[in-house]
Parts: C-alpha cells; structure tokens; sequence
C-alpha cells in the first residue's frame, strides 16, 4: 500500500537534500571567486583593489548565510 | 646673445618654455625620462573607473619593468555596462513576477524564502561577474609595449604582449549607434610578435588611442 504523505514527505527531503547540495557548490563558486579576484589584484593595481576583494568577500558571506538559512528552515 | 628655445637657461625662459610647449604623445625611454616623469604626473588623474587614462600614475601591473612607464590605460567604453547593468535590475524582479503568477504556492512552507534568496544571489554574481570582467579587462599600452591582459568568466586569465617596435599597422573602426554616440570603437594592430593582432575593443576615443600608436610607429622607425 501506498502512502501518499510518506512519499510526500520523501519528495521534499530529497529537494531539500538537492538544494543544499546546489548551495554547496555555490559555495565552492564563491570561494573561487574570491581566489580570481585575488588573482586579477595582483595582476592589476588599478585602484579598486580592496573594495573588489571586499565585494568577493562579502558574495561569500551572502552564499554562507543562504546555505545555513536553507539548512534550517528547509 | 640669442638662446636656442630649446635651451632655456633662465627661469623666466624655462617659465616660458614649459607654458607654450607641445606635449609629447611618445618619448622614448632612451632619453627624456625625467622629462616624462614630471608630464606624467601633470596628466595623471585618479578617476579609477576611467575608460581612458593618459600617463596614468597610480597603476600598475604584474609584468610591468622599472624602467617601463605607462602611457596609455584602456578599458572598455562604461556604456558597455549597460547590458549586464539591464539584466541585473530584470533578474532582480524575478521573485515578485514569480508570486504575482503564484508560483510560490506549490512549494511548503520556507521554501520560497530560499528561493527568493538564492535567485538575489546568482543576480549579485552576475552582475559582480559582469563588473569585474569589465573593469579588470584593460589594455596597456607603455613606452616598451602594448599588453593586453584578460580574464574570462573569472575561471581563465589571458595576458599578451608586444613591443612597439613590431608594431606594423594601426587601424580602427567605430560603428553603431552607441559607437558614434559615445565615441568608442575597436582598435586593430597588426604586429610582428607571437600574437599577430591586437584588439583593443569597445574603446573610448579609437582615433586618439590609434593616434598614439601611430606616433610610436613614427618615433620607433
């Protein structure tokens, strides 16, 4: 016999495994644009360069508040 | 007894003699580097979001040598931003056209929230992703050498360089409406290094910047 509310209940925590799983590799490309943006500093001191490194920094903290509040809340 | 104009010995001559001087696009930097040095700094401005920057003084890059000076730093045309600058502000009414259609309703509770968070997020990364490729593509151009120095998708780093001495043609074309509107368009030169052809693309005052070139090539035969 089939239950419906089980296998409900199956379907979203396996999107919800889904969804951190994708926010984690977000992750991963956030740090990554981080290592580039440091990469594109030292090669170029055109004057931006520590605002460039703050908005990577702060891209990072917004894509780690996402993923905790999706690992609460979901 | 007659001074040569260019031998100004007194102050009042060399008062003179630099108010009505023509500056030099190109001095080369065999001679005259104290000459340029202090142009420089006369020309040089601090605008650190300026398409084009003449004798800049407070950039640098990687590769540049001691006795390399920059003469010219090029960026794209700022209008070039509108395009990812149009698609944020879009992407960022994404969420609320998605609950006007009550796309929201299908999901349990707290999803939408973390869907409406993760979609503002990928907007930020475009349009950082969109900002920084626009603002650390540039194109030197020194009294040793035109380099240009790319970064693709923030993933690849491309860096290319030649002396002006193989500098073998300059051209430049500007078209579109936005191009004539704004005066930018491609700079094209054709050079005997590894790297063939050099695009400076999208950039502010093509004229001028192939100007310049053309002075090299000039001054270098």
């Amino acid at each position: 016999m089939v239950n419906i509310f089980t296998d409900s209940l199956n379907i979203w925590i396996l999107i919800k495994v889904l969804a951190l799983v994708l926010l984690g590799i977000y992750l991963v490309f956030a740090f990554v644009v981080i290592r580039q943006v440091k990469l594109m500093t030292d090669t170029l001191h055109i004057g931006f360069e520590t605002s460039a490194k703050m908005l990577s920094y702060i891209h990072l903290a917004l894509a780690i508040l996402v993923f905790l509040t999706a690992l609460v809340i979901l | 007894m007659l001074k040569s104009i260019d031998d100004p010995t007194s102050k009042r001559d060399r008062a003179w003699y630099n108010r009505f001087r023509m500056p030099d696009v190109f001095v080369s930097p065999n001679n005259g580097s104290q000459k340029n040095n202090s142009q420089a700094a006369s020309m040089g401005h601090r605008n650190i979001f300026s398409a084009f920057n003449l004798y800049p003084t407070d950039i640098d890059f990687e590769t540049r040598e001691n006795n390399e000076k920059i003469i010219l730093m090029l960026r794209q045309h700022p209008i070039i931003n509108i395009k990812w600058i149009v698609v944020s502000v879009i992407l960022l009414t994404g969420p609320t056209l998605l609950n006007v259609f009550g796309f929201f309703n299908i999901f349990p509770l707290g999803y939408p929230l973390i869907i409406c968070l993760t979609w503002y997020l990928l907007t930020c990364a475009y349009a950082l992703e969109g900002f920084l490729s626009w603002y650390f593509n540039v194109y030197f151009v020194t009294t040793m050498r035109i380099v240009d120095i790319n970064f693709h998708n923030l993933v690849n780093k491309k860096v290319s360089d030649a002396e002006v001495t193989k500098i073998q043609d300059v051209s430049y074309t500007s078209s579109g409406f936005l191009g004539a509107m704004f005066n930018f368009g491609n700079v094209f030169i054709q050079t005997a290094a590894d790297v063939q052809e050099f695009r400076f693309l999208s950039v502010p005052n093509p004229d001028k910047v192939a100007k310049i070139l053309d002075d090299f090539m000039v001054k270098e035969k």
